[in-house]
């Protein structure tokens, strides 16, 4: 499992998060993190890869400690990440940003194998293989981004805020996508905005405002918090 | 020489020379002002090896090549990716460039210096050409360093387009960190860079023995041109440098023909002046070069 | 042996006066404002072209010099020379009077060239501006090498000794005028620091954006910035020329009067004054202690003057990987003195 204890984590010398403390299990147990805009999400998870400074804290999967390793090698340890922004190369064809997702697959042969594996899961992205990425639109661009991670076999995916800015539509068709990975046992951390979607497919929440836990426990107890109601706009 | 053929291997030069600065800069968002040394340590592998081991200067380029890219190695290596790591800014890795470059500044002379006295090679001061043979009438140089640019450039297009290791430098061009999220090396494909920028620039040099008088601080006159060239050209695609090479290269030769018509002789002595002179005009009003003009956009907007 | 060792000192001290100058420029525009100036060659070299070009020519006409032998300055340079020389050694105004004319040209000069190099370069950014500059820069040493008018072309002109007048102490008068001059310059420096037009520029380096919205033309702040650094490096460059008595465009190279000055001032750092001092002594100190003992390294099949690159570039590099703010660490300005803090925290800690 994924296990954050006291993460201190900032840029520079601005800490953004406090003593933050998270564990999600795998075999397909699913955890959303809300909170208000600026409130540390995206800085979390990217602390768990070392896209940012870590101050102080413990974060491990399995056995690895993820603080100890360098960033390209993470996701060789079963880890995914779907970022907010930039999560395609634009400037390259669908088919070439497939194989960027399959960087750290050493064989080119296991590749096209895998990409070939990757579109039977998610046929929508078929017909746009030979298209700059750049002409993608939004949803088409989400479904690309989630089929270049799921090229390395993650048993754990983030998603920071996969259906933001997409029409109803698209969003229909990433929590379709979402949903069967959570079948087929991949675990899932996933920053929301959009809770309609996301709250009946999630086990546990973590509100975090400030860069702190405010909230940590099952989803259906989640709204039963008069305070959080407040923070989610519920009610 | 006759002019075309001067233009031709001036501008081949150039487009060699100015494809390495291109490359770091696209990158590593790095300005390379060592690029110069490196241009200068190729002009040093093609004397020495004439002078020890003899035969055709052409014999040694491969040669040149790998004892630049070496040097871009370790500019990398012991400089630019200890700042990397340390978030640097863009400036500092250019200030660290020039630090880098004033060691090897340092380093060529003393290697000058010791070839002329224990030696005495001449090595203040020297041209091939005469070691150069004639293709059909032209310098060889011309015809080869043309040659040389060709294959180089189809080498390194096939490399991008049909290669792994192409993709992963195009895509971590564009967006470093989610290559690194997906599992790319960026540090291996920095240090690519820089190799093939070293190369490149040893290449370049060792050419340039054969039509140009070369110097131990030929490194220090060659840095405004191969800005001139990367920044005309602009970094925005690839083959933007072997567009600023040829301009640069054009105006040189044929642009000053047509001044001394226009102006009278008295130019020909202030040419190394003309691409500048573009270079500043280009910052302010086409900053991103001309490879970075949508010409494409710009019919559009013609139309409607 | 105690003669060598003077002139040792003099040399250094009034190479010490020169590099200040030109470094509290750099200091000025790179660490005051983030103009990134490698183009300081540019102003530099402007004002020893002054120097090349002017006096020669106020001396023929304040001493009537024969002025057929003005049809051909540089060919008659030698012989013309050594006439003003000969009456500047007698003559203490005439030497002064050339001196301080020459000096506000070169300002002059200094200020044109730094806003025509200011005007297309203010508006770029980081290394674009940077690059800009040193294009410019080989501009000027081009026309100078191949505009024989100028300064001679390639070869070079003498230059009227100004300090002929001061018969044996040529050498310290030089000197000390030089360290005088960047002792002023300090002192500029000094109370432009502890001046509301410091923060201002200090804003402009670190957030262009928020100053602009404060109301700050950062353009226009920038080129009065460049202007103010060309002023300054004009005259140094002027002062270098009447210390050498000539001016020759192979003396006048970015290695030198650019690169060489960035290495000093980032190696000293460029949050203080302080800084500036340390690092240009520390390099001068050394390029000279090389030259100096040049003589007992001659089992080296190379000249050691050489090594002064390789330990500059390698110090440098140093720096920037374990020391990046330099030497000197900069130095927070407050508002009020530290007595007028701590004595307003005092009232208020007393509950006034």
């Amino acid at each position: 499992m994924l296990n954050v204890s006291n993460l201190n984590a900032g840029y520079g010398k601005a800490q953004v998060l406090y003593n933050i403390n998270l564990g999600c299990k795998l075999d397909g147990e699913v955890v959303t993190i809300i909170g208000p805009n600026g409130s540390g999400k995206t800085t979390f998870l990217n602390s768990i890869f070392g896209l940012v400074d870590v101050f102080s804290g413990k974060i491990t999967f399995g056995n690895i400690s993820l603080r100890d390793i360098p960033l390209h090698e993470v996701v060789k340890t079963g880890l995914g990440y779907l970022r907010q922004e930039s999560n395609v190369f634009e400037t390259l064809s669908v088919e070439e940003n497939l194989k960027m997702g399959g960087a750290s697959i050493k064989k080119k042969k296991e590749v096209e194998e895998r990409i070939d594996e990757v579109l039977s899961s998610i046929p929508f992205v078929k017909p746009f293989l030979l298209r700059r990425a750049s002409t993608l639109s939004g949803g088409e661009r989400q479904l690309v981004a989630l089929s270049m991670i799921l090229m390395s076999r993650p048993k754990l995916i983030m998603l920071d805020e996969p259906t933001a800015g997409l029409a109803p539509v698209a969003i229909k068709q990433v929590v379709k996508v979402i949903e069967r990975l959570k079948d087929e046992n991949i675990s899932l951390i996933i920053i929301e905005q959009n809770l309609k979607y996301m709250l009946d497919l999630s086990d546990k929440s973590c509100l975090i405002v400030s860069g702190r836990n405010v909230f940590t426990g099952p989803s259906d107890k989640l709204s039963e918090q008069s305070d959080l109601k407040t923070y989610l706009g519920l009610g | 020489m006759s002019t075309l053929m001067s233009m031709v291997t001036l501008s081949s030069f150039l487009s060699l020379m100015g494809f390495g600065l291109t490359l770091v800069r696209r990158t590593t968002g790095v300005w390379n002002i060592a690029q110069g040394g490196f241009v200068s340590i190729g002009t040093y592998v093609i004397l020495t090896s004439v002078n020890f081991l003899g035969g055709s200067p052409y014999l040694y380029l491969p040669l040149a090549f790998l004892i630049g890219a070496g040097a871009g190695s370790v500019l990398f290596l012991v400089a630019i990716d200890p700042l990397r790591k340390r978030k640097a800014s863009p400036i500092i890795l250019l200030v660290a460039t020039i630090a880098f470059n004033l060691t090897l500044i340092g380093v060529i002379n003393i290697y000058a210096d010791y070839l002329q006295n224990v030696f005495r090679i001449n090595s203040k001061n020297f041209l091939l050409t005469k070691l150069d043979f004639k293709i059909f009438g032209y310098p060889g140089v011309s015809i080869i360093s043309a040659l040389i640019l060709l294959v180089f450039t189809i080498l390194f297009y096939l490399f991008l387009k049909y290669t792994k290791t192409g993709l992963t430098l195009r895509g971590s061009t564009e967006q470093p960190d989610l290559a690194g999220v997906l599992g790319v090396n960026i540090k291996f494909v920095y240090l690519l860079s820089w190799t093939l920028s070293g190369g490149s620039a040893g290449l370049a040099g060792g050419l340039l023995t054969m039509f140009f008088q070369c110097n131990p601080n030929i490194g220090a006159s060659l840095i405004a041109m191969m800005f001139c060239v990367s920044i005309i050209g602009g970094v925005e695609e690839i083959y933007g440098p072997f567009l600023g090479g040829w301009l640069v290269g054009f105006t040189q030769i044929y642009g000053i023909v047509l001044l001394v018509k226009v102006l009278g002789s008295w130019v020909i002595s202030y040419k190394e002046i003309l691409p500048m002179i573009i270079l500043v005009i280009t910052l302010i009003f086409i900053p991103q070069g001309l490879s970075g003009i949508k010409w494409g956009a710009k019919v559009r907007s013609k139309k409607s | 042996m105690w003669h060598q060792f003077s002139l040792f000192v003099i040399d250094i001290v009034a190479l010490l006066g020169i590099y200040l100058i030109i470094n509290f420029s750099l200091r000025l525009q790179l660490g005051y404002t983030g103009v990134f100036n490698f183009g300081l060659v540019l102003t530099f070299t402007g004002g020893a072209y002054v120097v090349g070009w002017l006096p020669v020519r106020l001396g023929m006409w304040i001493l009537h010099i024969d002025s057929s032998l003005g049809e051909n300055m540089i060919w008659n340079n030698g012989l013309i020379i050594s006439k003003i020389n000969s009456i500047i050694q007698g003559n203490i105004w005439v030497g002064l009077a050339i001196f301080f004319i020459t000096l506000i040209v070169a300002a002059f000069i200094g200020a044109i060239l730094g806003f025509a190099s200011g005007y297309p370069a203010a508006r770029l950014e980081g290394d674009y501006l940077a690059i800009s500059f040193l294009a410019l820069g080989e501009i000027l040493r081009v026309i100078g090498t191949n505009y024989d008018p100028l300064i001679g072309g390639p070869l070079g002109v003498q230059v009227p000794d100004i300090w002929a007048w001061t018969g044996n102490f040529r050498f310290i008068t030089a000197s000390t005028v030089n360290i005088l001059v960047a002792f002023g310059v300090w002192i500029y420096m000094y109370f432009l620091e502890r001046s509301p037009i410091s923060r201002t520029l200090r804003a402009v380096r670190d957030n262009k954006v928020v100053a602009s919205s404060l109301g700050k033309n950062v353009t226009k702040i920038r080129l009065k910035v460049i202007v103010a650094g060309g002023i300054m490096c004009s005259i140094a460059g002027a002062l270098y020329a009447f210390y050498t008595a000539g001016v020759v465009t192979s003396a006048y190279g970015m290695n030198e009067w650019t690169f060489i000055p960035w290495v000093m001032v980032v190696f000293g750092g460029l949050g203080s004054n302080w800084g500036v001092v340390v690092g240009t002594l520390t390099f001068l100190v050394i390029q000279k202690l090389i030259i100096f003992y040049k003589y007992s390294f001659t089992f080296l099949p190379f000249d050691p003057v050489w090594l002064q690159y390789i330990l500059m570039g390698s110090a440098l590099l140093l720096i920037l990987i374990f020391k990046p703010s330099g030497i000197v660490p900069e130095k927070i300005s407050y508002a009020l003195t530290m007595r007028k803090t701590e004595k307003i925290a005092n009232e208020i800690l007393s509950g006034k």
